[in-house]
């Protein structure tokens, strides 16, 4: 394969005639960019989907403020080991009735 | 001062779809003959100019009006084009011989003397040979070598740096030249019937 042939060809491919859109190609193109443009339906799951993120992140939320308040809660309260053994041993060991 | 594509493009902006319609009328040809170079089956030409379109009319907000529409519209068409390369670079095995035809072999082993080949059968030839480039190097080398481009409207049609085009028009080319060469000496047995 020479230069000189390598040119021919590239020469060549240049003159072949081009293809002609077909008569209906701007009616096709339009149809699809209408219908890109309008909504499609959603279903329950695809709103549930496109509601994830927030979803989740309202879970976290709510799990950490249910942690955070039983943290504070228990802090609140009578939190000393001994009384609190104290207090089982109340309850359990010498209970009138037994368990 | 505005020109007439200017403001039909303000009104597409605006929200007239039907004005699209204008510019798909106006520029569909140019569209064809962009993408033809890179895929001749007809039907998935037609996808891929509707493609272009569809780019097009999703980020007609991106047009700032530095070069004519035209050209953006290219850029669009070269880049469907080199996605369209690479999809297929995955799928397609290696050149059969059957697929080029007795004209175009002929012509190969031909020697400097022969025919020239007809403008469908040397771009046939081409296209089959092109399958061995990258995308890239397909697409450097239909720009500057049929399209006829200067390595600068390439580096703008593609967004390569024009270090880039050189060596890769220059890496293909190289590499065409040796897959054309390769098929000049098909033994006479495994020529297509």
């Amino acid at each position: 394969m020479t230069d000189f042939k390598l040119r021919q060809l590239f020469d060549q491919a240049r003159k072949e005639a081009l293809p002609v859109p077909p008569p209906d190609f701007e009616f096709e193109t339009l149809r699809r960019i209408r219908a890109e443009q309008r909504p499609a339906s959603a279903t329950v799951f695809d709103q549930l989907n496109a509601l994830f993120p927030r979803l989740a992140l309202a879970a976290v939320l709510m799990i950490a403020l249910c942690v955070a308040g039983d943290l504070w809660f228990s802090s609140a309260a009578d939190s000393d080991l001994a009384s609190g053994v104290a207090q089982v041993s109340e309850n359990w060991l010498f209970a009138a009735d037994g368990l | 001062m505005p020109t007439e594509e200017d403001e039909l493009l303000a009104r597409v902006r605006a929200g007239a779809v039907d004005e699209f319609g204008e510019l798909v009328r106006r520029h569909q040809g140019h569209v064809f003959a962009v993408l033809y170079r890179y895929e001749r089956d007809h039907h998935k030409l037609e996808d891929l100019a509707q493609e272009t379109f569809l780019k097009a009319w999703r980020a007609l907000h991106q047009f700032d009006h530095r070069a004519p529409f035209q050209h953006w519209l290219t850029r669009i068409a070269i880049r469907v084009a080199l996605d369209h390369l690479r999809r297929q670079k995955r799928h397609r095995a290696e050149i059969e011989l059957a697929e080029l035809g007795d004209d175009a072999l002929e012509w190969l082993q031909a020697g400097d003397s022969g025919h020239e080949l007809a403008g469908r059968q040397a771009a046939e030839l081409l296209a089959v040979a092109m399958r061995e480039l990258t995308p890239a190097e397909q697409v450097v080398l239909t720009l500057q070598e049929i399209e006829g481009l200067s390595v600068k409207d390439i580096c703008e049609r593609t967004g390569s740096s024009s270090v880039a085009v050189r060596v890769r028009a220059m890496r293909a080319r190289a590499k065409l030249k040796r897959v054309l060469q390769r098929l000049e000496h098909v033994p006479p047995e495994r020529k297509p019937k």
